[in-house]
């Protein structure tokens, strides 16, 4: 068993490994700086629409599906912890392992997708579209609950599909077999990967918690 | 301009890609379409960023000429009100953000960071690369909004307007602007890594040359305003696509809500746009006036602490909305606050010349031009941050003549006065000096005559945004728009002598203005990996003199004055 | 970055699963306190409880404890430019 990484692969234009990793780690965080401001956007307006119709969000918020949410939530921690054990399983060399921990990240991250189609599913055929007839809300708290809901869930979940397609690419490099000298690309997979997790867990109790 | 000639021509000595036996630069590394569309070199990607936004300059310049041939006559006798929305809106958009955003940080910044700081490439450059194609998409997007009929929401997408009544391609241009937004973070990541990473041995920090400097700060609003824009323009196409109440009043939405997240974007965008200029400039002055910058840090701290507050001011465009007298307030002291280190870097671009051997070259014509307009552009704001004033002014032609002093006579001005100085280097050519200093005449004259008449037209009360005016504001507008006529013909007169050196020019040595820096000490046009033998720092960036000497020749009786 | 010991099962499978225990522990902890009928304070404690996930999220799995300061002072500098949105526009909305 190697004590360090195995010798990464370099690209232009670094010449030394750790100036690379540095580089990736650090433009990568610089990405998701941008994506805490992006949902960041977002809470804003959630925390402001709370605090005018507390009530009303309560309201509207009893009505989502505590069950499939949380069931999500469970997935995608799951689907963190996997894809970790898949970055330092790579970066030790052990290939197989690395391979199962990537697909059960996928597989985690496909049913978190599934029950979130599943979900919406289920709150269409309640109405719970603040356009659709039918929508069994009036306070205005109820209806901005159910937009907000809409908005993010959608967003996130594209941030998601995002998220599967690049830990798919790890398993197209394993395939190629240059994922050990790539480590550094698992490694900045996950960083993205993690932050849409956390950005999950806190829309979590946003969405699913309130009103109970 | 140069790309797409370049290819057809060899020749031994005329011709873009003339070349010395065995001489390679970046122009030579291959000639096919191909070796440009997929090239990740930063010089190359500057050049398909310029040839880019040059075409969307005068597609937004062909807008602005038919406004000002339409307020030619107080009647709205040539477009009818509801094109004038759709053409206005068109030029902002334009040139907002497929051209002065990207402007000299994507050609300039492309070219030169690396350059400057003695780096191969950029940190991340095929993330270099895709930032010009997630630009030329969103460019296709916006584009179509504008030929399938237009957006009518002015740049600002003000909600309700823009979600629920406006029967124009706001999706459409929407859409476009998220996608280039991801342009511009691009850049700003890729620049910020660059900078933190890829500076050559003995490039210190305090070292950096200020256009560096300018554009690391620009960056950084880059990376840090433009998501905010993103998700405004997400939810203006949640609440148009989906019907997703997210602002609308009747939902208990507030519409403000929307201008505070624009403008938290919007307003740091203008920093966006000046800061780049203000690199520029002081690279041009430092060096025509063969002095060392005149207080380096202050230069350096002024351009942070501008990127900084600039995100905290943005409350200062909606004085008159409704917004909360006492956040007014607030806002106000912080767009005054701005204004010092703002103050500080026309002082220290003053300080530089003081003493200065300087040489009216055409860059640094286009550099002085930039100092004066951008203190006009930047004092007139002053009036506009300070709310009873405001109250008065806002969404008059003031505030038009305001932020286009900044902007066309500050930023634009910069960007040609960097084209000409960087030129040499970027192409191996040297232009007509005398054609290039009657251009940047030409700019500066038709910039005022275009645009100072309308800070009066503005002080007198004509509101914004209007085909049509009271016949007593015919005198200002025949003015501005005859002035534009001028302007038009100082935006056109560098395509041409420009365009006539690539093929016909003089070749240029390595160092034409004698300037310090390392873009200076490799080839013109460099070779393909910017330096043949990587180079080491050892001093100061501006080292046109001594320390104890002063500038130009050393003179005994001067050496009192320490730069 | 390259560890000082030599990665081992611990390393690269036990630790995860303990991280992952903490989340989903954490997270029934919310689940059951927002579940008791009237009980005080549940947005905050909900919140609060996000903010340790996301810190063992961030310190176990992101490893930003053991990143260089450039990294971690750009993993905190969208969170600070996010204060700026909040700070001022809740200024105007506060006063209005």
């Amino acid at each position: 068993m190697s004590v360090a990484p195995p010798t990464p692969m370099l690209v232009e234009p670094f010449e030394q490994a750790d100036r690379q990793h540095e580089a990736m780690v650090f433009g990568l965080w610089l990405f998701l700086a941008t994506e805490i401001l992006f949902f960041g956007g977002f809470f804003f307006l959630y925390a402001v629409a709370r605090l005018q119709d507390p009530g009303g969000f309560a309201v509207g918020g009893h009505k989502a599906n505590l069950l499939l949410g949380t069931i999500n939530t469970v997935l995608l921690m799951s689907s963190s912890a996997t894809l970790t054990v898949a970055e330092r399983a790579i970066k030790a060399e052990w290939r197989r392992a690395a391979r199962v921990a990537i697909v059960a990240t996928l597989i985690l991250g496909t049913a978190f997708l599934a029950v979130k189609g599943f979900e919406y599913h289920e709150d269409l055929s309640e109405h719970l579209f603040p356009t659709v007839p039918g929508f069994p809300f009036t306070a205005v708290g109820a209806i901005r609950f159910w937009s907000f809901y809409w908005l993010i869930t959608l967003i996130h979940a594209v941030h998601l599909t995002i998220g599967l397609a690049f830990v798919a690419r790890l398993l197209w490099l394993d395939r190629l077999g240059t994922l050990g000298p790539r480590w550094m690309v698992a490694e900045v997979t996950t960083l993205y990967w993690h932050l849409v997790d956390i950005v999950w867990l806190l829309l979590w109790p946003l969405l699913y918690l309130i009103g109970r | 301009m140069k790309r797409d000639d370049g290819a057809t021509m060899r020749s031994d000595d005329t011709g873009l890609l003339a070349r010395e036996p065995g001489e390679r630069t970046y122009l030579t590394e291959g000639t096919t379409l191909r070796s440009w569309l997929l090239s990740t070199d930063h010089k190359r990607i500057a050049i398909l960023y310029a040839v880019s936004i040059t075409m969307f300059f005068f597609i937004g310049g062909a807008a602005a000429t038919v406004i000002r041939l339409e307020l030619f006559t107080p009647k709205g006798d040539l477009v009818t009100a509801d094109t004038y929305n759709r053409l206005f809106t068109l030029h902002g958009v334009i040139m907002v953000w497929f051209f002065l955003v990207p402007s000299i940080p994507a050609t300039l910044g492309n070219f030169l960071l690396p350059l400057m700081i003695g780096a191969k490439d950029v940190a991340f450059p095929r993330l270099n690369l895709m930032s010009w194609y997630l630009y030329v998409i969103a460019g296709c997007f916006t584009l179509a909004a504008l030929l399938l009929g237009g957006v009518d929401t002015g740049w600002t997408f003000y909600t309700p307007f823009s979600t629920l009544y406006s029967n124009s391609y706001v999706l459409l241009a929407a859409f476009g602007i998220f996608v280039v937004g991801f342009s511009s973070i691009a850049t700003g990541i890729n620049f910020i890594a660059t900078v933190h990473l890829l500076r050559t041995k003995g490039m210190t920090w305090m070292r950096l040359p200020l256009f560096c400097w300018s554009m690391y700060a620009t960056s950084l609003v880059m990376v840090l305003a433009t998501p905010v824009l993103a998700m405004a323009m997400v939810l203006i196409c949640a609440e148009r696509l989906l019907g997703l109440p997210i602002f609308d009043p009747r939902a208990g939405g507030d519409p403000l809500l929307f201008q505070h997240l624009f403008w938290f974007y919007s307003h740091p965008a203008v920093y966006i746009m000046i800061l780049p200029a203000m690199g520029v400039v002081s690279e041009i002055i430092a060096c025509e006036a063969r002095r060392r910058v005149f207080g380096y840090q202050f230069m350096v701290y002024a351009m942070l602490v501008i990127a900084v507050i600039g995100f905290l001011v943005w409350g200062h465009h909606m004085f008159v909305s409704g917004q909360s007298p006492f956040a007014s307030m607030i806002f106000s002291f912080l767009s005054f606050v701005i204004a010092v280190p703002s103050a500080i870097k026309v002082f220290n671009w003053t300080g530089t010349l003081y003493r200065g051997t300087i040489r009216f070259s055409a860059p640094m014509l286009y550099a002085l031009g930039f100092v004066g307009l951008f203190t006009l552009g930047g004092l007139t704001g002053l009036f506009l941050a300070s709310i009873p004033v405001d109250v008065h002014l806002s969404d008059t032609y003031f505030v038009v003549a305001h932020f286009h002093y900044i902007m066309v006579g500050g930023s634009v001005s910069a960007f040609f006065g960097g084209l000409h100085f960087w030129w040499p280097k970027i192409t191996g050519r040297l232009y007509s000096e005398t054609f290039a200093r009657s251009a940047a005449l030409w700019l500066f004259f038709g910039f005022n005559f275009t645009f100072f008449p309308q800070f009066i037209l503005g002080y007198l009360g004509m509101p914004r945004r209007y085909h049509e005016y009271p016949p007593e504001f015919q005198v200002w507008n025949v003015m501005s728009s005859t002035g534009a006529v001028v302007l038009a013909v100082g935006y056109l007169m560098p395509l041409f002598y420009l365009g006539y050196s690539l093929f016909y020019g003089e070749r240029a040595p390595d160092n034409p203005h004698q300037a310090t820096g390392l873009e200076w000490t490799t080839t013109s046009p460099p070779p393909k990996h910017n330096f043949l033998v990587f180079p080491v720092v050892r001093t100061e960036a501006y080292a046109y003199h001594d320390w104890d000497e002063a500038p130009g020749k050393a003179d005994e009786t001067m050496q009192d004055e320490r730069a | 970055m390259a560890e000082d010991r030599p990665p081992d099962a611990r390393t690269i499978v036990l630790k995860p699963l303990l991280v992952w225990a903490a989340l989903f522990g954490l997270g029934a902890i919310s689940l059951g306190y927002a579940l008791v009928p009237g009980a005080p304070l549940k947005p905050l404690l909900s919140l609060a409880i996000v903010l340790v996930q996301a810190s063992l999220v961030l310190g176990a799995f992101m490893k930003l404890g053991k990143a260089s300061a450039l990294v971690r002072m750009t993993a905190l500098i969208g969170v600070v430019w996010l204060s700026f949105l909040f700070l001022m526009a809740f200024a105007d909305l506060a006063t209005r």
